[in-house]
Order: C-alpha cells, then sequence, then structure tokens
C-alpha cells in the first residue's frame, strides 16, 4: 500500500472510529497517521479529541495551528483549554495515592476518593493535591500524604477566612481519610461546631465516644454544644458522664455545677461540686463567684463573703467578674462604718437576746403584772443587764464606744482581755437569772 | 349550744388530723460543727424522763396536787396566784413527758430542726434561745388557758413542744423556702412529698389555732376538746418569730434586710 493511500485509510479509520466512542482505537489509528506524517492537520485534529489528559489535547491542538494556524476548531478548542487553566494544570493523569488512572478534569480519584486539587485558602486558585505549597500565592499548603491532619489544616485555614463551605467540605475529608481516630473525629467536630453546623457535630462526637467511650473531653464539648442548643437535660447527662471520667477536672465540674443551678435544686451536690473545684483550683474566679451566690440564694451571707472577697483578689478590678465580684461583696458586707457596726445600738441588740430571758421570768414571778414586779427582782435586772454588756463585749461587739475608751481603739481584743471581761459578765447575767428564778 | 363556726372549725381540723406531717429531710448541711446544744437537750431531756418515771422512788400520788412533781409542772393558775415555783415551773416543765411517745415525737422535731438552727447562731446563743423559747411559751400557755371557761388554768402542762415550736417558727424565718422532704401519713398511707418549710409550719400554726379555739369552745358547753396544749405552741411560734432577731449574726441580719433582698 503507497503511503499516502495508507494514510489516508488509517485516517479514515480513525476518524470513523473517534465518531463511533471507540477512542483507543482511533488513538492508535491517528497516532500511527502523524508519525507516518506529521503534518496531517486532520489528524492532529481528530487525535485532540481522543487523548487523555488534557495536556495532549493542548499539544495536538498547538500542532494543528503550527500547520495551519487559521484553524477556526484548533483556535476554539485553545481557548477553551485556556479558560478551564487552573483546572487544566492541576489535573494530572494518575491519581498520587492509588496510581490509578484519573479523568483530566476530575477532582478526585474515582478509585480510591482522592482529592485531585484543592483550593488554596488564601487566593483561591484550585492547585494540584501534590502540591506543598500554591504556585501562584506560595500559601503553605501541607503534604498531602499526611491525611486527615492535611485536610484539618486545609480545613483551619479556610475556616480563618471565613470559607465555610470548604472548610465543612475538608473536615468532611478528614473524617473520611481516619474514620476510626478519636482526635481526628474531635478535630472534625470542632470544625463543624465553628461552621455553625451543631447537627453534624454532636453526630461525629458521638462517633468519636463510641470509638474512645473513656475520654472525658469529648463527653463535655458535646454537652457544651447540647447547652448552646438549649437542652439541659442532656447537657447535664454529658457532663455527668464527663465528670465520671475526670472527677479532678475542675472546668468540667463548674460546668455541671452550673447546669444543676441553672436547674434549680440539687443545691447541695452544687456547693460539693463547686468546693471540690476551688479546692482544686484556688484560683478559678468563676467558680468563687457562683458559690458567693449559692449561699446567697440559700441565705447563708457569712459563707459568700469569702468566694466573692476571693474572686475580688483574683481579678483586675476592671474586669467585669471582678465588678459584679466586689458589688455583690458590698451588697453582703456593706462598708458600714465600724463605730455604727460596733456602736450602741448592735450592743442593746445583742444585750436584748440576754435580757430576755431574766426579763420574763420577773415578769412571770410577778403574776404577768409589771408593776408587781419586786425590788429584788428589779436589782437581779439589773445585775443581769450588767453582766449582759460585760459579755456581748467580750464576744460579740468587742469594740463598742465605752470598750474603746477603757481599753483604746482596738476594745476587748486578745482571749486574756475577753477573759476579764466576758467570764465575769457572764457569772453576774447567770447568778442573777437564778437569784430571779429563785424568787430571792 | 355548739354554733356553725364551731361545726365548720371542727371538721376543718379532723380533716387536717388525718394528716400526719413528718420530716424526714431537708436540704442544708451543718458546716460550723457539731450540733452539741441540740444533742445537749436531747440528751437532758432523756435523762429527766428515765429518772423520773423509772429511777427516783415517786410514789403514784407524785403528779396529783401537792405531790412531789406538781410544783414541777406548769400550773398556770399556781403562776398567776403567785404560789408555786413561778417562771421556774416552766423550765422544768419543759424537761418532762407524759410518756415515751410524747417525748420521742418533741425530740425528734428539736433534733430536726434544732441543729440547723443551731448552725446558724452557734451552741450558746442557740441555748440562750430556747430558754427564751421556753419562758414565752409558757406565758403563752398561763395566757390562754387561764382564760378556758371550764378549767381555768387549774390542770397542768408539761413538755418541751411550746420551746420547740419556737425552734420550728425560727427556723422558718430563716429558711422559708427551704425544702423538707416530709412523710404525709395520710391515714395509714404514707406520701413522701418534699414541700416547702412554709407549708409544714403554717399546717402546724393552723392546727394549734384551731386546737386552742375549739378547746374554749367545748369548755363553754361543759366539755374538753384535747389535752394537746395548743397556747403553749403558739406562745413558741410568736417567741420563734419575734424573738431570733436578737439572736441572729449581724453580718446574716444586714444581709436580710439590706439594700437589696439577694446579691
Amino acid at each position: 500500500m503507497p503511503n499516502s493511500t495508507r494514510v489516508a485509510e488509517l485516517l479514515r479509520r480513525g476518524i470513523a472510529a473517534a465518531k463511533a466512542g471507540r477512542t483507543q482505537e482511533a488513538r492508535q489509528a491517528l497516532l500511527q497517521v502523524t508519525e507516518l506524517d506529521e503534518r496531517n492537520e486532520q489528524a492532529w485534529l481528530w487525535l485532540s479529541g481522543v487523548v487523555e489528559s488534557l495536556e495532549d489535547r493542548r499539544v495536538c491542538m498547538e500542532n494543528v495551528l503550527a500547520i495551519n494556524p487559521d484553524n477556526t476548531h484548533a483556535q476554539a478548542g485553545l481557548a477553551w483549554l485556556d479558560q478551564q487553566a487552573p483546572v487544566l494544570s492541576a489535573t494530572q493523569e494518575r491519581c498520587p495515592r492509588c496510581q490509578s488512572p484519573v479523568p483530566s478534569s476530575g477532582t478526585a480519584c474515582p478509585h480510591c476518593g482522592q482529592v485531585l486539587i484543592v483550593a488554596c485558602p488564601a487566593c483561591g486558585q484550585y492547585v494540584d493535591v501534590k502540591e506543598t505549597s500554591c504556585p501562584e500565592c506560595g500559601q503553605f499548603l501541607g503534604d498531602f500524604r499526611d491525611g486527615a491532619r492535611y485536610h484539618l489544616a486545609l480545613a483551619q485555614a479556610y475556616l480563618e477566612r471565613q470559607q465555610y463551605v470548604l472548610a465543612r467540605e475538608a473536615a468532611t475529608r478528614a473524617e473520611a481519610e481516619a474514620p476510626d481516630d478519636p482526635r481526628v473525629l474531635e478535630s472534625v467536630a470542632v470544625l463543624h461546631e465553628k461552621v455553625g453546623r451543631s447537627d453534624l457535630a454532636i453526630a461525629t462526637y458521638e462517633r468519636a465516644i463510641e470509638r474512645a467511650p473513656g475520654n472525658a473531653a469529648l463527653y463535655a464539648h458535646l454537652g457544651a454544644i447540647y447547652c448552646q442548643r438549649a437542652m439541659p437535660a442532656e447537657a447535664r447527662t454529658m457532663y455527668e458522664m464527663a465528670a465520671e471520667r475526670a472527677s479532678d477536672d475542675p472546668a468540667i465540674l463548674f460546668e455541671l455545677a452550673q447546669l444543676y443551678v441553672e436547674a434549680g435544686g440539687a443545691t447541695l451536690e452544687v456547693l460539693k461540686l463547686l468546693e471540690q473545684v476551688v479546692r482544686l483550683e484556688p484560683g478559678y474566679v468563676p467558680a468563687h463567684l457562683l458559690l458567693g451566690d449559692v449561699y446567697c440564694n440559700q441565705q447563708r451571707g457569712p459563707q459568700a463573703i469569702p468566694h466573692y472577697e476571693r474572686a475580688c483578689e483574683l481579678t483586675s478590678p476592671d474586669s467585669r467578674i471582678g465588678r459584679e465580684a466586689r458589688r455583690k461583696l458590698g451588697k453582703l458586707r456593706p462598708s458600714r462604718p465600724g463605730r455604727q457596726a460596733q456602736g450602741w445600738g448592735e450592743t442593746l441588740r445583742r444585750m436584748g437576746g440576754l435580757m430576755l430571758s431574766p426579763a420574763l421570768a420577773a415578769l412571770v414571778n410577778a403574776r404577768l403584772v409589771p408593776w408587781h414586779v419586786s425590788l429584788a427582782a428589779w436589782g437581779g435586772l439589773v445585775a443581769a443587764s450588767a453582766g449582759a454588756y460585760l459579755w456581748v463585749c467580750a464576744t460579740d461587739v468587742p469594740r463598742n464606744p465605752a470598750m474603746r475608751a477603757l481599753f483604746g481603739q482596738a476594745g476587748v481584743k486578745g482571749l486574756r482581755r475577753q477573759v476579764w471581761v466576758g467570764v465575769p459578765g457572764m457569772l453576774l447575767w447567770t447568778a442573777a437569772l437564778g437569784l430571779i428564778l429563785l424568787k430571792v | 349550744m355548739v354554733n356553725s363556726l364551731t361545726y365548720f372549725l371542727l371538721m376543718l381540723d379532723f380533716f387536717l388530723s388525718l394528716v400526719f406531717l413528718l420530716p424526714l429531710k431537708d436540704y442544708r448541711r451543718s458546716y460550723r460543727a457539731f450540733p452539741y446544744m441540740t444533742l445537749a437537750l436531747v440528751l437532758l431531756n432523756t435523762v429527766v424522763h428515765i429518772l423520773v418515771y423509772y429511777v427516783l422512788p415517786l410514789g403514784e400520788d407524785a403528779w396529783s396536787e401537792g405531790g412531789p412533781m406538781w410544783q414541777a409542772m406548769l400550773v398556770p393558775a399556781d403562776i398567776l396566784s403567785g404560789e408555786g415555783l413561778g417562771a421556774l415551773s416552766m423550765i422544768t416543765a419543759a424537761f418532762l413527758h407524759a410518756d415515751w411517745s410524747h417525748l420521742i415525737g418533741n425530740m425528734f422535731i428539736l433534733w430536726f430542726f434544732g441543729r440547723k438552727l443551731e448552725d446558724m447562731l452557734g451552741p450558746t446563743k442557740f441555748g440562750l434561745f430556747y430558754l427564751v423559747c421556753v419562758l414565752v411559751s409558757g406565758t403563752g400557755s398561763v395566757l390562754g388557758r387561764t382564760a378556758l371557761p371550764l378549767t381555768q388554768g387549774v390542770i397542768p402542762g408539761l413538755g418541751a413542744s411550746g420551746a420547740i415550736m419556737g425552734i420550728v417558727a425560727a427556723y422558718l424565718f430563716l429558711y422559708p423556702q427551704q425544702r423538707i422532704l416530709t412523710l404525709i401519713l395520710l391515714g395509714i398511707i404514707p406520701i413522701p412529698l418534699r414541700m416547702p418549710a412554709w407549708v409544714f409550719i403554717l399546717y402546724t400554726v393552723t392546727r394549734d389555732i384551731l386546737g386552742g379555739r375549739l378547746e374554749q369552745e367545748f369548755q363553754a358547753i361543759g366539755y374538753f376538746y384535747s389535752f394537746v396544749d395548743s397556747f403553749a405552741h403558739l406562745g413558741g411560734v410568736i417567741a420563734g418569730l419575734m424573738c431570733v432577731y436578737f439572736f441572729l449574726p449581724r453580718e446574716l441580719l444586714y444581709y436580710r434586710h439590706g439594700p437589696d433582698a439577694a446579691p
């Protein structure tokens, strides 16, 4: 067969095979044509339609135009290839992981699912997954062989640039890479949570918990999501399970206590938890603040005061918590002048408690008629008052005006002074009450 | 003649008597110290009971008028006539009980409410407060029972219940919203229920007011209604609500009446 005849025959067979969709047969025939006649415009043109990679297609088109610069088909084809440049530049013939052939325009390997191109988080250009940094902007992308870690890092980078859809896709790819690794699942769940898909985050945490049931942090994270979704019962359950597994984690114990407080009730349990938190971490300011609140709600102001004081000490005076602690402390222990707290009013109130019994006894012995109270009983009452005064001076109002005048600003301070003042007062009061009761 | 109001009160008291409240647990913990004074009072009452009924050689007529125990009981008529031990008899009567069930019932309530109050006041002040409750409830008993038309205060009274009602009322004053796990005996059916302290105390005070009123009504027509000293109970409640003010720690008092109720 003469050469030109053979070329024509091969060209005809190639075109027929290409039209029939038999690309391999067409490719073989047309390649033979180009070998026999490398300036065969028709052969290059038809070959461009049956080659496997886009790069080969571009070469074929360029050959056509080299032979005939006015070939409109080749011009249009090259223009289309130029438009697809970002994608085309990233495509490859074989999957970088499983080495299987992949479609030239594919974004993921149909055999192993390996992603073939990724969007650069910085400039948005599609980049070959094999690239460790973006050729356009130089943004570091990482090594795809790191698997889940690579996708997690990418997802984080997308998230930082508020590219939420890309971040979610990357997170999903990371989970697909290591579906049994609880740490990866936890990171994926965190990403889902950050992109606002708490439903996905819950499902991912549940899968992570199935794989690592002893990990308290997973329960705590899940509890936090339930809190955000206003599902307190579920949140409590999760935090209770977390606390079972990490009974020395102050943050978990505090969150659980907070949930109990919000639910109302279980006050003893709350106090127990919070006391444990401040024992584990004495500088845990919110725990001190909450402890103070719980004691206040129980009307146990004296117990609340040290916790508010501690919260004040640990925080800056300008911080929100510091201001709140100071405000609450101010209500519990207002800055009343010492003179008032240790004044005559307080002294009389204290004495009133002690004087009730002798006064009532004297009244009863006088047949409940005040003017029948005997002179001796009046004497007893005066003695009881004196005893009561000394007693309260030694215990409750040691700096009342008279004691300050007598002993200086410190008043009845120190055990020795207290004994010298208090014991005679107590004895005097007891003797006076006895005299009144016995109607001496 | 018994009028319709009395019938109504009688029916109300009857229905209330079908319900018996037994406090089992509240949700407060003691934080300061062991309740020594409460325990001492419980032990003292028990020891006195054992001494009086089982150890001391008291004759059968010891409890009748002129007997050795008569003066130790609270006889309102004697108080008002200036006979007997006077105020001292109020104190001695508060440590005497009619029988074991009387003693155990009173001591149970004293232990339940007393240790919480002692936790707040401290043992010394709690002891002094108990003494005040004894005297005020005794005074209430004297005033109330002397006004009864039939007995006119000649029947002696005994028991710590008046003072214990003072403790209970003070508990209400301090912790009105505190939940108490109460076993409600509805006939023979026990129902455990968490109820606020004020419900428990309201029930008790209502029964005492009804008891006092009905006692007066019944004695007016020549009958006795009950031997429970409702007037002592009411006196104890008044003591508890009014006198605890003098014993409270300053911080707590200021907190309760400060610029805002709670921070």
